[in-house]
């Protein structure tokens, strides 16, 4: 008797085939959406004076090059994506800012503080801050005084250790020009972001700057989120030829990898086609945002070799969607939901690391953490957790066709 | 001598049981009715003879061989039409003819053969989702009889089709019959009953020879 498989999967192939005008035409649309998320996101993160998020004054003898390379460094680095702005002040002037809410905080530098603390008298910094501060920026702030005095004193010990080193070697003729290298490199590593501190703690994969996690975090979501497009496709759902090619031989296992091939080959076709569009577009509307993201990953080729793996992991999430789902409505929910669930704890939208450590740790066992380290160009071993992921996706799928097929109905 | 047999056939879904040992008997080339009420099991009935749901007890016989045993056998005799139409919608009956016959198969059936017999070459290249009831029925009855069954169930065939569409299928099932078919009815029809040559009553899970004797009410009752 003649196999149904690859007449079915022919079928489904022609069925694919059939809905790629419209599957191409929502994914235009749901780029357009994205993009427009993209741009206003990167808009709130530009380091721009209206937009300074947590503002911090300092008051007090600041004068010191020291603390003003110190200044510089924390006003430069913005590796979290938050506009941090200190700002220096008249102590009367930051009492009122911090009263005003202008201010989240004020760090008071005593007199001669530098001299003290290179003499090792002991002495403090004084952080004020308003009892009616709260929230992130607060906490942040906290943080960023712990960080400046922290640097300053690191600094001043490397610096005081470096000088007598020098005053050392000097005598032996010909090194008068290492104080400055190495305090020119020094303060290359201060200003070196993922050398400052450990970045992973404040929410960006550690060495990845947060123009590259926003940009792959965004791509993840869409390829995520594009599991809408297809509803054309499972809009006539009829579960009686399920049942007939059951009787005709062709299990659920069969049924499912003939209908998931072509749903694949359709993912692969939307959302390649649609990434090499949107990389079109963007090298010449922002050029450097591709660089930033392509950077991360290795290369270009590489960065699609591995999109295009995602893509393979996530169109078997959509397809197990669309088994589970009962009629357009409802399927197009359910993928636009879980989209928006599985994005936002994954930190598709913020870094992870700034949500409650349950929320966390369920984030970074979700297939869209592993696709965002994956796409970061990490090792290809990355990935396993991802074909885990397909592997269990696409089984449910042959359970859920299993149960259909049995039915309750009478 | 009967060719064909239903031997204590049981099914249950969680508590309910839904057939309770229906049985039948009929020799080939006859039109059996199975007649009942919203719910009653016919369905379930016919999608285990077709192979779809297993039987909790029971043999469906064919000629002695059991084909619930035998599901290669039971695939090559029996062709089943659902009561929805089984077809690819946004495909055209062309495409849907394919995934169960041959390209020279499906040429060589509506040149000369059962396709031609239930007209579908008039509609073989229009979309599915297009087609008018009674064409996509026609279509759904020609994918089943890809295999060249011997029996053929039906579920409610003529349901929600207009009265020349009705005659077409009726004057095809009567020639199914005539060439030593054999067809399993389910309707609660009783103008589709009247093409059967014997009808069976299925109540409480268990079917019971119906003589054709009971009025529209009385029958009604006995279905309740």
């Amino acid at each position: 008797m003649k196999d149904r498989f690859l007449p079915y999967l022919r079928l489904q192939i022609a069925r694919a085939w059939r809905h790629l005008p419209a599957v191409l035409g929502i994914s235009l649309l749901l780029l357009a959406a994205v993009g427009l998320y993209a741009v206003n996101a990167s808009r709130s993160y530009r380091d721009d004076e209206d937009k300074v998020r947590v503002k911090i004054g300092v008051v007090g003898d600041v004068e010191d090059p020291y603390i003003q390379m110190v200044l510089f460094a924390m006003n430069n680095m913005d590796s979290m994506g938050f506009s941090v702005r200190l700002e220096q002040l008249e102590e009367e002037a930051a009492h009122e800012s911090l009263m005003a809410g202008e201010l989240h905080s004020y760090v008071i530098f005593p007199e001669g503080f530098e001299e003290k603390y290179y003499a090792r008298e002991p002495v403090t910094l004084t952080y004020v801050t308003s009892p009616t501060s709260s929230g992130l920026g607060n906490a942040l702030s906290d943080e960023i005084a712990h960080a400046m005095a922290r640097l300053f004193g690191d600094g001043q010990d490397a610096i005081n250790g470096l000088q007598r080193y020098v005053q050392t070697v000097r005598t032996k003729g010909g090194y008068a020009r290492y104080p400055e290298e190495v305090t020119t490199g020094f303060t290359g590593v201060i200003l070196s972001r993922e050398k400052l501190f450990d970045v992973d703690e404040y929410g960006v994969m550690a060495g990845q700057g947060f123009a590259g996690y926003l940009g792959i975090s965004l791509v993840t979501f869409f390829v995520l989120v594009w599991g809408v497009c297809c509803a054309p496709l499972f809009s006539r759902k009829n579960g009686e030829n399920k049942r007939l090619l059951r009787a005709a031989g062709l299990g659920a296992v069969r049924q499912i990898l003939a209908e998931y091939v072509p749903f694949a080959l359709l993912s692969l076709i939307g959302i390649l086609s649609t990434a090499l569009l949107a990389g079109t577009v963007v090298r010449f509307a922002a050029p450097g945002v591709l660089e930033t993201v392509f950077f991360e990953a290795g290369s270009e080729g590489r960065f699609l070799l591995r999109l295009a793996a995602v893509t393979l992991c996530f169109s078997a999430l959509h397809f197990l969607l669309y088994q589970a789902a009962k009629g357009t409505v409802a399927a197009v929910l359910i993928q636009t939901l879980t989209a928006l669930a599985v994005g936002y704890v994954s930190g598709c939208f913020y870094t992870k690391d700034f949500f409650p450590p349950l929320l966390r740790a369920v984030g970074k066992a979700m297939p869209a953490s592993f696709a965002i380290r994956f796409l970061s160009g990490y090792h290809f071993r990355d990935g396993l957790p991802l074909l885990g992921f397909f592997l269990l996706f696409l089984a449910l799928s042959c359970l859920t066709r299993r149960v259909e097929m049995a039915g309750d109905g009478v | 001598m009967d060719d064909l047999e239903l031997r204590g056939i049981c099914k249950k879904f969680r508590r309910h049981e839904v057939l309770r040992g229906a049985s039948l008997r009929c020799c080939a080339g006859s039109c059996v009715g199975i007649l009942g009420g919203n719910g009653s099991g016919k369905s379930t009935l016919l999608s285990i003879l077709a192979g779809i749901r297993k039987a909790d007890a029971g043999a469906f016989l064919w000629h002695g061989a059991d084909l619930l045993k035998d599901e290669k056998t039971l695939r090559r005799v029996v062709g089943y039409v659902p009561q929805g139409t089984p077809l690819f919608e946004e495909l055209s009956a062309r495409d849907n003819l394919l995934l169960w016959f041959d390209k020279k198969q499906m040429e060589k059936e509506l040149d000369n053969g059962l396709l031609k017999l239930l007209g579908v070459g008039e509609f073989l290249n229009k979309t599915v989702s297009r087609l008018s009831g009674g064409m996509k029925k026609r279509l759904s009855i020609g994918c089943a009889m890809s295999r060249h069954p011997d029996v053929l169930l039906l579920d409610e065939p003529s349901a929600a089709l207009d009265l020349p569409c009705k005659a077409d299928l009726t004057a095809y099932f009567r020639a199914f019959t005539r060439g030593g078919g054999t067809i399993l009815l389910v309707t609660h029809d009783l103008q589709e009953a009247a093409l059967c040559d014997s009808l069976y009553l299925l109540k409480n899970g268990v079917l019971t020879p119906y003589d054709g004797a009971l009025s529209v009410e009385e029958m009604a009752g006995a279905l309740q």
